[in-house]
């Protein structure tokens, strides 16, 4: 599996702490709103970015309870 | 090179016909703990001073058997044998690292009031005494250990040092974890620094120690450095969101931290629903019966998973930093195996049967 650039996973770091806008609109359209952004990300990077946020988006917290519980142990 | 330090290496390491420098991680478990257990009956100190550092070594050690891949135990053990092949070197290093997480663990634990059963019936002084020692005192006379095995002072100096640093990062982490619990405006940026201060320099020291033992390649070290920050910084999110949502709550609200789901909540919601949480963090510091409504309001701004988003992106950078710097199998897919289980992401729903 191709790792996400060390760069682009940074400022996406960063914009997800420091920007409220950016935070909104990520779970609404991660595609639109990274390119609003000036990322390119190429097929392999933004396939796992959505592969994240199909995961996550949809899912109800009871479902995430049971990853995060099978995650801390 | 004594024959304390051997009897513990040797004994465990020879009754395996497999390859030695290839354990699974509940017998690197199994193996520091007997280099611990065998540290401390060396130590010049009374029969019950002793006994105070035992408690808190059989509760380290009842933890990581059930959990093996306690990272003070397996990042500097892994690491090391990620760039030299060889596991066996690194065992006190992966001694000292789990003397200062334990002691680290224990001065938490007398803070936010959650000491493990063992304790309980014991004077909090003594469990003071027991986490300075085992803080100040342990981990250097494991990386002492180190002078059997022909390590150079030289680098038995920059291990020390490694401690103190770190350590002192830690340190700062922990006051900012108190400090914040009577802040009124905390930021997410203040939250997560907070994590990389507390854990995220934890895990950097697990991973340099080990790497720091068998090479000064500058490059190598700081892959592995930032490799352990973004895993630390991850993992104390988790234990953060597991301490709200997870089976068994911890005293966070109770105590009024201000982690980084809470943050972002803050951060979140707006006019009286702001104004409610607030007034409910306030009054969950009294009583939990509060709790689930802090919890459904952090429901309603998303905070779990936005905590899940920021916990993947530190995932992801770790991978990265791990992959630059090249480590050698096998070590290399246990440190992914590692890394892979920080994460929080939602189980798939059982498929619901036709029949």
């Amino acid at each position: 599996m191709e790792e996400i650039r060390l760069e682009a996973l940074r400022a996406l770091t960063i914009l997800a702490i420091h920007d409220e806008e950016f935070r909104r609109a990520m779970w609404v359209d991660p595609e639109g709103t990274l390119d609003r952004c000036g990322f390119a990300l190429n097929d392999a990077e933004m396939a796992q970015v959505n592969s994240f946020f199909n995961a996550v988006r949809e899912s109800v917290d009871v479902d995430l309870f049971s990853g995060l519980t099978e995650a801390h142990r | 090179m004594t024959r304390r330090f051997y009897e513990v290496n040797s004994v465990a390491y020879r009754s395996k016909k497999a390859n030695l420098d290839k354990l699974p991680a509940s017998e690197r478990v199994e193996i520091v703990f007997a280099f611990l257990d065998e540290l401390i009956l060396a130590l010049p100190l009374g029969p019950r001073h002793r006994h105070l550092l035992q408690i808190h070594l059989s509760v380290g050690k009842e933890r990581a058997v059930a959990w093996p891949q306690m990272s003070s135990i397996q990042l500097p053990i892994l690491v090391h044998a990620a760039i030299t092949g060889d596991e066996r070197p690194a065992l006190p290093v992966a001694g000292a690292c789990t003397l200062l997480y334990l002691g680290a663990d224990l001065f938490d634990s007398i803070i936010d009031d959650e000491l493990p059963p063992l304790w309980q019936a014991r004077d909090p002084s003594e469990a003071s005494l027991a986490a300075t020692t085992l803080l100040g005192a342990l981990p250097q006379l494991s990386i002492a250990r180190l002078q059997e095995q022909g390590t150079p002072p030289e680098r038995l100096w920059t291990l020390a040092h490694l401690f103190a640093e770190y350590g002192l990062t830690m340190g700062a982490g922990q006051y900012e974890d108190l400090l914040f619990s009577s802040l009124e405006n905390v930021s997410i940026e203040d939250s997560r620094a907070m994590a990389e201060h507390k854990s995220g320099a934890e895990y950097a020291l697990f991973a340099t120690a080990g790497a720091t033992l068998t090479t000064e390649d500058p490059s190598a070290i700081e892959a592995y450095a930032a490799f352990g920050s973004c895993f630390g910084i991850a993992q104390q999110l988790i234990n953060d969101a597991q301490d709200i949502w997870g089976h068994k709550r911890g005293q966070d609200l109770a105590n009024g931290k201000r982690t980084l789901p809470v943050t972002h909540a803050l951060c979140t919601l707006r006019g009286d629903r702001r104004e409610r949480l607030q007034e409910l963090l306030t009054s969950a510091r009294e009583s939990t019966e509060l709790h689930d409504g802090v919890r459904e309001l952090l429901a309603e701004a998303g905070s779990l998973r936005y905590t899940a988003l920021i916990v993947w992106l530190y995932q992801q950078q770790a991978r990265s930093h791990l992959a630059s710097a090249s480590p050698h199998e096998p070590a290399a897919r246990e440190l992914y195996k590692l890394l892979d289980q920080a994460s929080i992401l939602p189980h798939p729903r059982k498929a619901q049967s036709s029949d």
